[in-house]
């Protein structure tokens, strides 16, 4: 089913928008999920609680590209999931996704700690310009979707140790790139 | 800064970047000269073997089902998304019956519903053509198609939205004066399969990996790595 078709179920308010849009993207929203939780129930639940976000926000909001919408409250809900669930082993790709960036952005200084999300997302907005569209693709897979190197090299159509390899670049780039911009020491 | 900000900054980017990552497809790796010379001379060969065969062994079962999207050249169409849709009031029938559903579009909706329009089932999870209110009515003006009315049936309550039909209203006429059980064509959009339009009816198979024929001599098709061929209509 077409998303304007989805969006138009919200706007009247039909549950069947709910149906429609798990049909449609339930795969991806648990693959993100779970990419992030590692735990079924939990996964069910994020989903879940991300779609009545979107039953919220649609309208007044209309979405365009719907799938990005509900991927990105379904990573939302899952990353606050995952702080408040700190009984989960640390295991899941989320976790070595994380690990990586802590390395590359690790700082003493607890003022860098206070800047603003907003501000940090367009340094990393305009970052992500400056990388070649494969380069951009991988970064975003790794540490938006959270997927393992397994799945970026077979998307991508690379060796894993060549996901490898270019993530470890890009993280060098982005910390220079933040550090020129003061964001980092 | 610590990760977890990172992390959380990063659910702010630009929604095209997150389409790019969705979306992407690796660009195609180059031929060597010498593979590519051979995949050159084996479509000459094919291409003067084929014929030959067909010529010598005449087909009696071309249009057969089941068929597969794999061997036959379906005809597929592409058509532009409408821009808006509204929620509409619509007197709507609470029949199963095609044709009184028709009748009462007719006398309770105005003369635009006039006329039996195609009628677009979705073979969704728990719906069959039997489902008649989950159904797209398309009412015409001049003899074409002008709106598409979406009827769906939401905890006993049916909600209906309409479009201008547009270019998809367009699409649909045409395939519907060309298509047959024994060919059948297909609406494609951004290579999702919408529609498998047989006769004056369009079959809609949302989330599908394969399509289970409903009635006798449409064809069973198998989705699941089909490549298919998009003509844009004039």
């Amino acid at each position: 089913m077409e998303d304007e078709y989805i969006i138009a179920l919200y706007f009247a308010r039909s549950e069947q928008a709910i149906v429609q849009t798990d049909l449609k993207y339930g795969s991806a929203c648990r693959k993100l999920a779970y990419n992030i939780l590692r735990n079924h129930a939990d996964v069910h639940e994020c989903v879940n609680d991300a779609y009545l976000g979107a039953w919220n926000a649609i309208p007044p909001a209309k979405p365009n590209p719907l799938l990005t919408f509900v991927l990105k409250i379904v990573r939302n809900v899952s990353l606050k999931r995952r702080q408040s669930n700190t009984a989960i082993k640390r295991s899941s790709s989320f976790d070595a996704a994380m690990e990586e960036m802590e390395q590359c952005l690790a700082c003493p200084d607890s003022v860098h700690a206070q800047i603003e999300t907003k501000e940090l997302a367009q340094n990393i907005e305009a970052f992500l310009s400056t990388l070649s569209k494969e380069n951009r693709v991988i970064f975003l897979r790794r540490y938006w979707f959270c997927e393992p190197y397994a799945d970026i090299a077979k998307q991508v159509g690379i060796t894993e140790k060549n996901v490898s390899v270019r993530l470890v670049r890009t993280r060098r780039q982005l910390r220079r790139y933040l550090s020129e911009r003061g964001l980092l020491p | 800064m610590r990760a977890n900000t990172f992390f959380h900054a990063l659910n702010q980017i630009d929604d095209a970047y997150l389409d790019e990552a969705i979306h992407y497809t690796p660009a195609k790796k180059r031929i060597s000269l010498r593979w590519a010379a051979a995949a050159a001379c084996l479509c000459v060969a094919a291409c003067i073997a084929i014929p030959m065969a067909r010529q010598t062994v005449p087909d009696e079962h071309m249009h057969s089902a089941p068929q597969s999207m794999h061997s036959p050249v379906y005809k597929v169409v592409n058509y532009n998304v409408p821009a808006s849709y509204a929620a509409a009031e619509l007197h709507i029938a609470t029949t199963g019956n095609l044709d009184a559903y028709d009748a009462h579009m007719e006398k309770f909706n105005g003369a635009g519903f006039a006329g039996k329009g195609i009628r677009v089932f979705s073979f969704a999870k728990g719906t069959d053509t039997a489902d008649a209110f989950n159904v797209w009515y398309f009412a015409r003006e001049n003899g074409h198609i002008a709106r598409i009315y979406a009827v769906t049936e939401s905890n006993g309550k049916f909600v209906t939205a309409h479009f201008a039909a547009d270019e998809l209203g367009r699409a649909i006429e045409s395939l519907a004066e060309k298509t047959s059980h024994a060919e059948p064509m297909y609406l494609v959009h951004d290579d999702e399969m919408i529609f498998a339009v047989i006769g004056e009816t369009a079959y809609y198979l949302p989330g599908f990996t394969s399509f289970v024929p409903q009635s006798d001599g449409m064809p069973a098709i198998d989705f699941d790595g089909a490549v298919t061929r998009i003509i844009t209509l004039p």
